[in-house]
């Protein structure tokens, strides 16, 4: 049926679409902030200044305890 | 009964009949299985939170090295093929890398759907991609970008010819980086599908025969090898169009 061949043929770029952007902002906003150093986030959000505009909100999001007992481990034992 | 291998990749609309509230509304709503395995691998995107937060342990634990490791060979890479200035595309590298990755392996999965063997799927992230260096290169470089589609050291009469195949060159990047792992995903599938056939027919003969015993274990051993070569074939090609983004992404930042 060419009708609904349509609809499956928007449907699989429409889900790829959101479920891409989707895995982006989670990248972007929740895995790098949580695995880098704050400095390099911040340095990442101020350069891309359409996320910034968007996702402002979200800085606060980087302050995390995974980070800083990694950071320690990895001060105090010289790795 | 013999199957087409193909028929593995047939889309399903509507599979669950979720939003099947009304006759209007069942040709809008379409939730198939390829929308099922996009969820499915949300799921293990989301698993990565679990060990990055729920460590309850001082050390961080092995995923949480492994992780860290990935994400600095990702830098890493970023900055010797780019440069020190594009850092701030790790995001959409990562976010390439791991969403082909487990797409991938999740079509190996028992009763699982590739879904990077739908032309779409992958025509839509090698347009996106290719569409987004293009933009980037345009605000990074501008009027210059266009120095991309000349050829240095070329005779003049020959620079209108070299321009066009650049030109064609540029544009079939995109088509080159989808049919590239949208081959790859329906070969190897297909060929396992064929394979795993053939077993099932020697299977149904007469399992009693110890010859048969023998000659069946033979193809399996082949099938599993087969198999292991896809888990390879399926980081290899997420690994393949991540280098290829970057040699595409050096054109955007460095005009020649």
């Amino acid at each position: 049926m060419p009708q609904l061949d349509f609809f499956i043929f928007f449907d699989e770029a429409f889900t790829t679409f959101l479920f891409f952007f989707y895995f982006y902002y989670l990248f972007s906003f929740f895995f790098i902030p949580l695995l880098f150093k704050s400095k390099f986030y911040l340095n990442f959000i101020n350069k891309t200044l359409f996320l910034k505009t968007f996702f402002n909100a979200n800085l606060s999001v980087s302050v995390n305890h995974s980070v800083y007992k990694t950071q320690y481990i990895k001060k105090d034992l010289k790795i | 009964m013999i199957f087409s291998p193909l028929e593995q990749f047939e889309i399903f609309p509507n599979s669950f009949y979720i939003f099947q509230c009304s006759s209007v509304t069942k040709d809008f709503f379409l939730f198939s299985n390829l929308d099922f395995s996009f969820l499915v691998s949300l799921l293990e995107i989301l698993n990565l939170k679990w060990f990055l937060l729920e460590s309850k342990f001082l050390f961080p634990n092995f995923s949480y090295f492994f992780l860290e490791s990935v994400f600095l060979v990702a830098l890493s890479m970023l900055v010797s093929m780019v440069g020190k200035n594009a850092q701030a595309n790790l995001g959409i590298v990562l976010t390439l890398f791991f969403f082909i990755l487990i797409l991938n392996v999740l079509g190996l999965i028992p009763f699982g759907f590739c879904v990077t063997s739908q032309i779409i799927v992958t025509q839509f992230l090698g347009f996106f991609a290719i569409g987004g260096l293009t933009l980037k290169g345009i605000q990074n470089l501008g009027f210059n970008f266009l120095n991309l589609f000349v050829p240095r050291n070329v005779p003049a009469v020959m620079l209108p010819f070299l321009s066009v195949i650049e030109i064609i060159s540029f544009i079939s990047r995109t088509l080159s980086l989808s049919i590239r792992l949208f081959a790859n995903m329906v070969a190897g599938h297909a060929l396992l599908h064929i394979l795993m056939g053939a077993l099932l027919s020697i299977f149904s003969i007469n399992f009693a025969s110890v010859l048969l015993l023998v000659v069946f274990f033979l193809p399996a051993l082949l099938i599993f090898a087969i198999m292991l070569l896809e888990m390879g074939i399926a980081f290899l090609q997420a690994y393949v169009f991540v280098v290829l983004f970057l040699i595409y992404l050096n054109d955007s930042y460095k005009s020649h």
